[in-house]
């Protein structure tokens, strides 16, 4: 559809002056002294083999969709587990359950030497952690029950700036995935949107998800990395600092283990939001109280139906005060929604031209999203759709009332992909029948199978334009 | 080849926020005695002066007799006085008749290298590279030859071997080599009379995108070109026109798009139509004949024009009918952002280039003229904040400009 060329004119006599940043790696080398550290050679060993058995290493293999070679790519992984259950539960790092990553053939490995295959659960927005469940296997197939050495947090972890922890995990593969651990020290605490802590130097990837001990000997949290909401997290930290975790974040969790199935439920306004300001409060002439400003109302939303306008500042939701001065701000009044509750009805107080406004809004299910999506495959035209989900509605700014399926993924010399077809294109026709549900595009599929024509004309809508494009499929092939 | 001249403009060019001077460089062809250039709009559009070295490195001076856009063509003036009153000119041959295999010679300035011949033969005549999202002409073919063409050839003539110039060279393809591209000689000089006339060219628009008609099964025997989308509020909407229909006559003469290289010539004829006037379409839909009939609208400039706003760090363009309906907005409406500088307050304030700003302290702005009204009036009463309405996607929210401190502290230092 496009040739690239470009224009030959040429920008004369600049000179392109390109900087080199010179980064200076500054190694602050660790005390040595015995007296300056909590952590004794003694003590240090009896910590270790404490808890030692309760490490693991997770094999696993991935599946993923690549855009850029258009195809699916699957790759062996591993990762530290640490067994935080007797019955088999082992937490990971929530990198083995990223949003667009299908983790499967897990196997883990105890310490012990022993093996066995376990399942991945399903991951916790909130905090970056993933958990497997274990299978357990016995002589005859049938299921046992476990009796494995964990790992049990203090419920109470009280860390500050300069204390030394020690960060328990394993070697890379080529030293055999042989248990380790590091000396760290607590440097900075980060306050929001929650309390994690962050060491002073780096700890290498082997113990991302390690447990992490205090001086008095208790496992007290482990290593975490933020993810991109992308990616299935809520909060992102690109920094790449290996955070801890207390265990206040997640031990709810290891009480009460996520299920395999997906259990949404989760409330929203359909609104964009950004924070009151000081300086658009002082625009305005009100306090400098902070509140949600609402800057776009969804079409056919809760909010619209609420009654909610472009320009309210939510004051109060739901009984409690919002006072959202920054973009983080925003991000826990949204987790706020989220959590309070689908089918409840609950107050708000905006302020609309200065003046206090009362409204009452009936929560509801947030809408589905592109990732959530039914989705169809058809191997032998080489692509895949999905349906139209609100999230690509509104981030496309197409009209609500749009038909058709749109292009998830199409595979490399595809049938379907050497005529043209891009992810992302909406399929509002195929073989001149409209389409308008997977069922719908699944029965003509069919039909056309059935005739195998030589030709199958596909009219689509790519970045607000339609065209036509034309599959030649070879039905010998 | 005395008549190749090495045109080396001034651009303004509005870039990081701010107007700045750029120099570039390109090629050129004197084509009368009386001292007309031409050259490519991309080398001369936005050029508040041009100088050109002649054959004999002499410099002359040059004004922008007209641009054209959407043909990459551009019509120059020298200022014969300064030698004499007369200038050595080149012939215009007829790219109609131009063979493929035929020998062309490329001569310019490539890479600022004037007085450069290259030589190679005609590789294709008839390239079709219409797409106009790229801002490459929908309305010819390209002749394609393997004459070295580099950067800072642009705007050269490719002559033949009679000596006759033959096509003007405009483009290359990223990471080839022996692909360049010249524009026909018979467009250039159809655009060279109404740019000398008129000063610029005003074209038709009805809003289809059409396809060739080989595109749609069992449609490719059949004489006509596909309508694969209409736009919103166009004259093709008005006039009832709908995706999939196939035109098979524009203005009572058959249409033939089988192949997209056939396309350009129906571009050209709906471009080519007088703006305001009705013509009749036949279309093929179903099976059936239909003759719709279609007036014609001015197609909207090219790209808007552009402001510097340089209290706050800014450069806006006007929103022009494309980037109205890419927007999805109701209406032509609003400026957009080209840029912002990197400390200003608008920087500052996380405006962003491609943003649409739609009310300034609630006063809804409805062109660039009346902007540039609205932001001197603030600047006027000094106020510390200002208000704006940005949209972005589908998403409006509030951007709050703080006016920029530094004059306030200098002053305080004065007062010391």
């Amino acid at each position: 559809m496009s040739k690239t060329s470009t224009q030959i004119g040429c920008v004369g006599r600049v000179a392109v002056v390109v900087l080199t940043a010179l980064v200076i790696c500054l190694r602050v080398p660790a005390e040595t002294g015995a007296d300056a550290s909590t952590f004794t050679p003694q003590r240090t060993r009896e910590i270790f083999e404490k808890f030692k058995p309760a490490l693991a290493v997770v094999n696993y293999s991935i599946e993923y969709y690549d855009p850029g070679r258009q195809q699916d790519v699957k790759r062996d992984l591993h990762c530290l587990g640490v067994v935080v259950d007797p019955a088999g539960l082992v937490m990971v790092r929530g990198h083995v359950s990223l949003a667009n990553v299908k983790p499967f053939n897990v196997r883990v490995r105890l310490d012990s030497g022993v093996r066995y295959e376990g399942t991945v659960l399903e991951k916790d927005k909130r905090i970056n952690v993933a958990f497997v469940k274990l299978v357990a296997e016995t002589g005859d197939g049938s299921q046992g029950d476990l009796d494995l050495p964990f790992v049990s947090f203090a419920t109470d972890p009280s860390l500050n700036v300069g204390d030394e922890v020690m960060v328990l995990g394993i070697l890379p593969e080529v030293l055999d995935f042989e248990r380790t651990f590091q000396v760290r020290r607590v440097a900075s605490v980060i306050e929001t949107p929650r309390r994690v802590y962050v060491t002073d130097l780096p700890v290498p990837y082997g113990m991302a998800g390690g447990p992490v001990v205090n001086a008095d000997g208790a496992a007290v949290g482990v290593i975490g990395y933020d993810l991109d909401p992308r990616e299935g997290g809520e909060i992102y930290v690109r920094s790449g600092y290996p955070l801890i975790y207390t265990a206040d974040l997640f031990q709810h969790l290891i009480d009460n283990p996520p299920t395999e199935q997906k259990d949404r439920q989760e409330a929203w306004l359909g609104v964009f939001t950004q924070p009151l300001t000081d300086d658009l409060a002082e625009y305005w002439g009100l306090d400098k109280t902070g509140g949600v400003l609402v800057s776009t109302v969804i079409q056919n939303s809760p909010a619209e139906r609420a009654g909610l306008v472009r320009g309210d500042i939510i004051r109060m939701f739901n009984g409690e005060p919002v006072n959202a001065k920054e973009r983080t701000d925003v991000r826990d009044f949204t987790r706020m929604v989220r959590e309070s509750g689908v089918g409840r009805t609950v107050p708000i107080t905006v302020v609309r031209d200065g003046e206090p406004v009362q409204l009452s809004m009936m929560l509801e299910e947030a809408p589905k999203t592109a990732a959530e999506a039914e989705k169809y495959e058809d191997e032998e035209f080489g692509f895949t759709v999905r349906e139209i989900t609100a999230d690509f509605i509104i981030v496309g700014d197409l009209d609500p009332g749009i038909k058709g399926l749109v292009v998830d993924r199409v595979e490399a010399a595809g049938w379907a992909s050497l005529s043209g077809l891009l992810p992302g294109d909406i399929v509002k026709e195929f073989g001149g029948k409209q389409v308008t549900s997977i069922e719908e595009l699944k029965s003509i599929l069919e039909e056309i199978k059935g005739d195998k024509p030589k030709e199958v004309a596909v009219f689509i809508e790519r970045r607000g334009r339609t065209g036509f494009l034309r599959i030649e499929p070879d039905w010998d092939d | 080849m005395p008549a190749v001249v090495h045109v080396k403009p001034i651009k303004e060019l509005y870039l990081g926020g701010e107007k700045k001077k750029v120099p570039v460089t390109g090629s050129g062809v004197i084509v009368s005695p009386d001292g007309y250039v031409i050259t490519n709009s991309h080398v001369a559009s936005k050029a508040r002066s041009v100088k050109c070295t002649l054959y004999t490195k002499e410099d002359v001076r040059a004004d922008v007799v007209g641009v054209d856009e959407l043909t990459d063509i551009a019509v120059l003036k020298l200022d014969l006085g300064q030698i004499g009153g007369k200038a050595p000119y080149a012939v215009l041959g007829d790219s109609d008749r131009l063979r493929v295999g035929e020998w062309v010679i490329a001569m310019g300035s490539p890479h600022g290298l004037s007085r450069t011949v290259s030589l190679g033969i005609v590789s294709a005549t008839d390239r079709y590279l219409g797409d106009e999202a790229t801002g490459v002409s929908p309305y010819y073919t390209w002749i394609q030859t393997d004459a070295a063409i580099n950067p800072g050839n642009s705007g050269g003539p490719l002559v033949n071997l009679r000596g006759e110039v033959v096509g003007i060279n405009s483009r290359v393809l990223l990471g080839a080599t022996g692909l360049g591209f010249a524009i026909p000689i018979n467009v250039v000089k159809e655009i060279k009379e109404k740019l000398i006339q008129n000063g610029m060219i005003e074209r038709s628009w009805i809003g289809v995108d059409l396809q060739e008609t080989e595109t749609l099964p069992g449609a490719g025997r059949v004489q006509g070109a596909l309508v694969g989308g209409v736009a919103e509020r166009s004259p093709a909407a008005d006039a009832g026109l709908i995706a999939g229909d196939i035109i098979v006559g524009y203005d009572g003469n058959p249409v033939s798009a089988r192949f997209e290289e056939e396309l350009s010539d129906i571009n050209k004829r709906i471009a080519d139509t007088p703006v305001g006037q009705t013509v009749e379409i036949e279309v093929l839909r179903a099976g059936s004949r239909k003759t719709l009939s279609v007036t014609t609208a001015a197609k909207g400039e090219y790209e808007g024009e552009e402001l510097e706003c340089a209290e706050w760090g800014l450069t806006v363009r006007a929103v022009t009918e494309s980037v109205a309906r890419q927007a999805k907005l109701d209406s032509k409406m609003g400026v957009i952002v080209s840029g912002t500088r990197v400390g200003g307050p608008a920087a500052n304030a996380d405006l962003t280039r491609g943003e649409i700003i739609l009310a300034v302290d609630g006063e809804t702005i409805t062109e660039l003229e009346q902007f540039r009204t609205v932001y001197e009036n603030v600047l006027e009463e000094e106020k510390q904040l200002v208000l704006l309405d940005v949209k972005r996607g589908p998403v409006t929210r509030f951007v709050l400009v703080k006016r920029a401190v530094e004059e306030s502290q200098q002053e305080d230092k004065q007062s010391e």
